[in-house]
């Protein structure tokens, strides 16, 4: 049953990926591509989906729109598990005053509300998808760096590891083979329930006018440009609304499954390990 | 004169709340097994973990030195120098990685022969049958006893100095036990040392050429095997004899004759 939730979960996801991908072969008309004389045309065989204020196919934006979005988030993603695994291995694996330095600087990061944050990031460095990627990244880096350092820090201490040390395993190989697959499996999920969080994110400061900037097709950007024609036309904020709201919890469904799924994982090797031995 | 390989001088342990090592001092001299006694919380595991420099994030070496032979510690003395067995084998190897790519990391640590005929050949000096199933296998699908004996086997493989056994038998039945000690029986020899942390004390009648008694993290008594009878033997020690002649040691008798009988 479960495992019926995940096929369609990963379907739903190919289904945004590829659309993502190949953008330029499924949306029928350039997002840019403006036409006055047809503004805010209903649903027809020509616009699936109507187009906007400036005449533009909304379907067509809606498709390069998730192109941004996406390549948005997996940026900060990646950003923030490269730097987080650095900090918190560092912190970690050596401990005293670089881990008393590096949890303070975090510890007064995490007081700060994220978007609050951002916003104050977005300030000194400007508007523009780059310095959103930057400002988001940077405010969640201190919440997963904190992470990756308590899973180094219980790894570090498991018997595994110490016998392999013992038995004269260099630290570097421990570290690969040991240490950065735990921390990378359990961040992993928490990356994925994390994902939706950010497009949040992104699509927010957008609709504020600090991300994407307009033209450039952009969920967001999209319930931006319609806003002044929310009692008119409420349908041209309700479709990126909606790839927003389905696109979240597609990240987030595909999080909690993992999760549970990595838990239950946990317990069946613990229950194979004090089971009969099999050999 | 025998070789001194381990000096322990006046070290002492603690956390920020709690002193666990109180001024210990004493040396492991080649062709020696040497057993530290004591009752749990005694502070034997946390000698070991000192020697091994593996102590716990929570506790630091407050004072004292211990030398591996003329040297202070340096990560290269793990594996040649010195090496351990730890209690609870099945929490020694990594879940995810199968024994094969586990021991082979280990050989391939210490400069040995990590072929396959090389792991199947130390695997059969423990006396483990399907040699190639084992390698195969993850550390879950195996025993207990198993994975101790593969523990036991690397640590021989790898020619080691000194040996640290903690507790290698905690986790084990008798039968399982008796032949784990013969086992690290075969570790000693005139090159090299093993220390076996045990509070049994029919273990350390069986293995000990020497025996030292912990109480409180300070050493109590440190003695020869043929002395621990001796009416100058510390309190403590008296104590432990007593106990463990009137609990445990006829259990061990039979169950020895029950292993006698059997084989």
């Amino acid at each position: 049953m479960k495992d019926k939730k995940l096929i369609f979960l990963l379907i739903m996801l190919a289904v945004i990926l590829l659309s993502a991908i190949f953008a330029p072969l499924i949306a029928p008309y350039s997002p840019y591509e403006i036409d006055l004389s047809n503004r805010f045309a209903p649903i027809s065989q020509s616009h699936i989906l109507g187009t906007d204020h400036l005449g533009r196919d909304v379907f067509s934006r809606l498709i390069y729109g998730s192109r941004m979005s996406l390549i948005s988030v997996l940026a900060i993603m990646v950003i923030i598990l490269l730097v987080s695994l650095i900090i918190g291995s560092a912190a970690g694996f050596l401990g005293g005053k670089i881990d008393n330095v590096l949890m303070r600087i975090s510890d007064v990061m995490l007081t700060f509300p994220t978007f609050i944050l951002a916003l104050f990031f977005i300030g000194v460095l400007g508007v523009g998808l780059i310095n959103v990627i930057i400002a988001i990244a940077f405010t969640h880096l201190a919440w997963y760096s904190r992470i990756v350092r308590s899973i180094v820090l219980e790894t570090k201490e498991k018997n595994y590891v110490l016998a392999s040390k013992c038995m004269g395993t260099p630290t570097l190989k421990i570290i690969i083979k040991h240490i950065i697959p735990q921390v990378l499996s359990q961040v992993g999920i928490l990356a994925t329930l994390d994902l939706g969080h950010m497009m949040l994110h992104v699509a927010g400061l957008s609709f504020l006018g600090l991300g994407v900037q307009a033209p450039v097709a952009e969920w967001g950007v999209m319930i931006n440009d319609a806003s002044p024609f929310i009692r008119q036309h409420p349908e041209l904020m309700i479709y990126p609304g909606l790839c927003i709201f389905i696109t979240v919890a597609i990240f987030n469904s595909l999080g909690e499954y993992l999760k549970d799924k990595y838990r239950l994982k946990e317990d069946c090797n613990y229950e194979e390990s004090v089971r009969e031995p099999a050999v | 004169m025998k070789e001194k390989l381990v000096s322990i001088k006046n070290l002492s342990a603690g956390t920020k709340y709690k002193q666990i090592l109180n001024n210990i001092s004493f040396d492991i001299y080649a062709g020696e097994i040497l057993c530290l006694l004591g009752q749990s919380g005694s502070g034997k595991t946390m000698t070991a973990s000192a020697i091994l420099n593996i102590l716990p994030e929570n506790v630091e070496k407050t004072s004292g030195r211990i030398l591996y032979g003329e040297k202070e510690f340096h990560s290269g003395i793990y594996g040649s120098y010195i090496s351990s067995i730890m209690q609870n084998p099945a929490a020694c190897f990594d879940n995810v990685f199968t024994m094969e790519e586990q021991i082979k990391d280990i050989l391939k640590a210490n400069n040995k022969d990590y072929s396959q005929e090389k792991m199947c050949n130390i695997l059969e000096k423990v006396s483990l049958t399907n040699q190639q199933d084992i390698l195969n296998s993850y550390p879950y699908q195996l025993s207990g006893g198993m994975l101790q004996r593969v523990m036991i086997a690397v640590a021989l493989s790898l020619e080691s100095r000194v040996i640290i056994a903690d507790e290698p038998t905690s986790d084990l039945d008798v039968l399982g036990q008796r032949e784990i000690l013969d086992l690290i029986l075969k570790l000693k020899n005139e090159n090299s040392a093993v220390l076996m942390i045990t509070h049994n004390l029919s273990v350390v009648k069986h293995m000990a050429d020497r025996i030292i008694v912990m109480e409180n993290g300070s050493i109590v008594d440190d003695f020869n095997k043929d002395e621990l009878h001796n009416n100058k033997r510390h309190p403590y020690t008296q104590k432990l004899i007593k106990a463990n002649e009137s609990q445990y040691i006829n259990k061990w008798n039979i169950s020895f004759g029950e292993y006698n009988a059997k084989m």
